[in-house]
């Protein structure tokens, strides 16, 4: 990995990671779209759409609503894609559970602390904040945004330091390594197909998932 | 079929009752209980308006809610009530105690006289102490935003 | 800069101050500002600021969608509405904008457009991906525009024209393609996936994942089981026989 790619991937990270929640949430942070710029930043743009590809589908589970938690995809996918286009002898999908999954799960977490510290940083203007006064307002958002940033930076760093480790192992010594290719798989499709049935409910959209199943299966059997 | 969730929740309808419950509970009708939002017919519009093609919401006065709690509990359709604030939902376990049995928790938010029990959850003492009250006469009260995730027990909470 | 300009630009960043206890209340004070200045100019200063304050406490709904709210606010403030009818205004509207939101945004148009992106993904690659960002972002900084102006068109009338408007029933149509084009997507992905591992038995691996969905949607046991978690404890199982077998 050159210093070069190493400072791009470093700068999606953050990107991503503050697109999520804070500004300006356009869909950046989606695991397709963070892994498939992260193979493109690597030099293999189809290693990064694969691991992108299989994360989305853990992706698709994830409903961000209310004061609920979950995982963050972003940085993580960030992390695996440029690992997959970095390390060619690594399995693509090993390294999208491997790297990508735990990267989210830290992602996640990462992201209730930042809320706390939003918290934090409320209370000590609470006075100004209760007065109405605009400057102590922006402020807190320019904090914010100043500390998601930082967020970034920490999990594009961590995401970094997985990839050199990655390429450290000699690859090509391990066996059954399609088993771990096979794990990915078979979570993403869990996770994919619970999060369909469970926001489509009942009723009409319950059909026009049936219907986009089939239509699925057609189009790879006729394929 | 007994009414499928009994939620106190301040925010009433929004994402996670109509999508978070209503989904999985295959939901056809939603009581909301709330005696401010009964005497207003523009905020009753608003609710009307987030709520899903195929199910029902009714807006009823506390008072209203005590009377016709075994008609719901009575309708063989899935249904949620909602209740603003702890006080209303302590009204209808006392008037129907077996039939307001199991409460759910799903958002009380911060206030100044507030203390966090938990990121959705922010009770007074007073609040507190009606939950007690409540639990001792037989309701059955856990928190949880969604059903994805686990329910907590009040004792863990107070 | 003029003051909706900023408030737009502002919009784009609402939930930056994000807290369990206010959620983006600052965030909407943030983009209700410039605003405030602007349509109470002839108020007095200690007016302007208890109209700021209003705008800064507890407030939950749809980020893309708090412009709605935002812009009625500020017409109510400029009208002289009561402030009490103004909380209670900014408390009617965040449930329901939080839930169409959600059902517009969250569960329509985001699954929908990554659904569609995942099924072209094998034959247009990134192209594929490129255009569901594209379409993502004009529709989010239209829905953005179109709701804070109007919020400041109607103002405490919001309600009814949010009624009469597109958003109630695009909100079902944009479900309905969000459920078609994850459903097309996921046999896609899947097969696209496998093929990356050749001879790998595929009946195992759908019927485990398929176990893992009822699983995780199961009333028993759906607090504790998801596909994340069934993937991380599938991947420590391979990783004992992988370690095992070096």
């Amino acid at each position: 990995m050159t210093l070069a790619i190493a400072a791009a991937l470093w700068l999606w990270s953050i990107i991503v990671t503050v697109d999520l929640v804070s500004a300006p949430q356009g869909l950046l942070s989606r695991p397709l779209v963070a892994a498939t710029v992260a193979g493109l930043l690597a030099g293999d743009v189809a290693a990064g759409v694969l691991v992108g590809v299989a994360l989305e589908l853990y992706a698709l589970d994830v409903l961000p609503i209310g004061a609920s938690r979950y995982p963050d995809y972003g940085a993580a996918a960030v992390a695996a894609g440029g690992a997959a286009a970095l390390v060619p002898a690594a399995p693509a999908l090993a390294l999208a559970g491997l790297l990508g999954l735990p990267l989210a799960l830290l992602g996640g977490v990462s992201l209730h602390v930042h809320r706390r510290r939003n918290a934090e940083s409320i209370l000590k203007r609470l006075p100004r904040v209760t007065e109405g006064e605009a400057r102590a307002i922006w402020e807190l958002q320019r904090n914010a945004l100043a500390r998601d940033a930082f967020r970034g930076l920490f999990l594009g760093g961590v995401g970094l330091l997985v990839i050199m480790a990655a390429a450290q192992i000699s690859w090509s010594t391990i066996s059954h390594l399609e088993l771990l290719s096979a794990a990915t798989i078979t979570g993403g499709f869990a996770a994919a197909l619970s999060g369909a049935l469970r926001t489509g409910g009942a009723g009409a959209r319950r059909r026009w998932l049936a219907v986009g199943l089939a239509t699925g299966l057609l189009l790879v059997f006729g394929k | 079929m007994p009414l499928s969730l009994l939620r106190v929740d301040d925010r009433l309808v929004h994402g996670q009752v109509v999508i978070g419950w209503g989904r999985p509970l295959a939901v056809r009708f939603i009581v909301l209980v709330d005696d401010g939002v009964r005497l207003s017919e523009w905020e009753q519009d608003l609710y009307r308006m987030a709520i899903p093609d195929g199910i029902e919401l009714i807006v009823v006065s506390t008072a209203e809610a005590v009377r016709r709690l075994p008609e719901w509990a009575a309708d063989p359709r899935p249904g949620i009530l909602l209740t603003g604030d702890l006080a209303t939902m302590s009204t209808l376990h006392a008037a129907e105690p077996a039939l307001v049995r199991r409460i759910n928790l799903g958002g009380i938010h911060h206030r100044a006289d507030r203390v966090e029990r938990l990121r959705y959850l922010y009770l007074d003492p007073s609040e507190a102490a009606l939950l007690r009250t409540m639990a001792d006469s037989g309701a059955e009260i856990t928190a949880q935003d969604l059903p994805t995730t686990p329910a907590v027990a009040l004792a863990a909470l107070l | 800069m003029k003051a909706r300009a900023q408030a737009i630009l502002r919009l784009l960043a609402v939930q930056a101050a994000w807290t369990y206890e206010r959620m983006s209340g600052i965030g909407v004070a943030h983009a209700a500002a410039p605003l405030l200045r602007e349509h109470l100019a002839a108020k007095s200063r200690a007016e302007r600021h208890a109209a700021i304050a209003r705008s800064a406490e507890f407030f939950n709904s749809h980020p893309y969608l708090a412009g709605v709210a935002v812009g009625a606010v500020v017409r109510a403030e400029r009208d002289a509405v009561p402030g009490a009818t103004i909380v209670r205004l900014r408390t009617a509207l965040s449930g329901p904008l939080g839930a169409m939101g959600d059902q517009l945004i969250w569960t329509g148009q985001v699954p929908a457009l990554m659904g569609l992106a995942l099924a072209a993904t094998p034959w247009i690659g990134a192209w594929a991906v490129l255009a569901a960002v594209v379409v993502h972002n004009v529709l989010r900084l239209a829905i953005t525009v179109w709701g804070l102006d109007l919020g400041l068109r109607e103002g405490i009338g919001v309600g009814a024209a949010l009624q009469r408007s597109w958003l109630p029933r695009r909100a079902e149509d944009a479900q309905r393609l969000a459920a078609f084009a994850v459903g097309v997507a996921i046999p896609i992905a899947v097969a696209g996936l496998l093929a990356d591992i050749p001879g790998i038995p595929v009946m195992p691996i759908i019927l485990i994942g398929g176990i893992g969905a009822v699983l995780a949607i199961a009333t028993r046991t759906r607090a504790r089981v998801t596909g994340l978690r069934l993937g991380l404890v599938l991947l420590a199982l391979a990783l004992l026989v992988v370690g095992g077998s070096r």
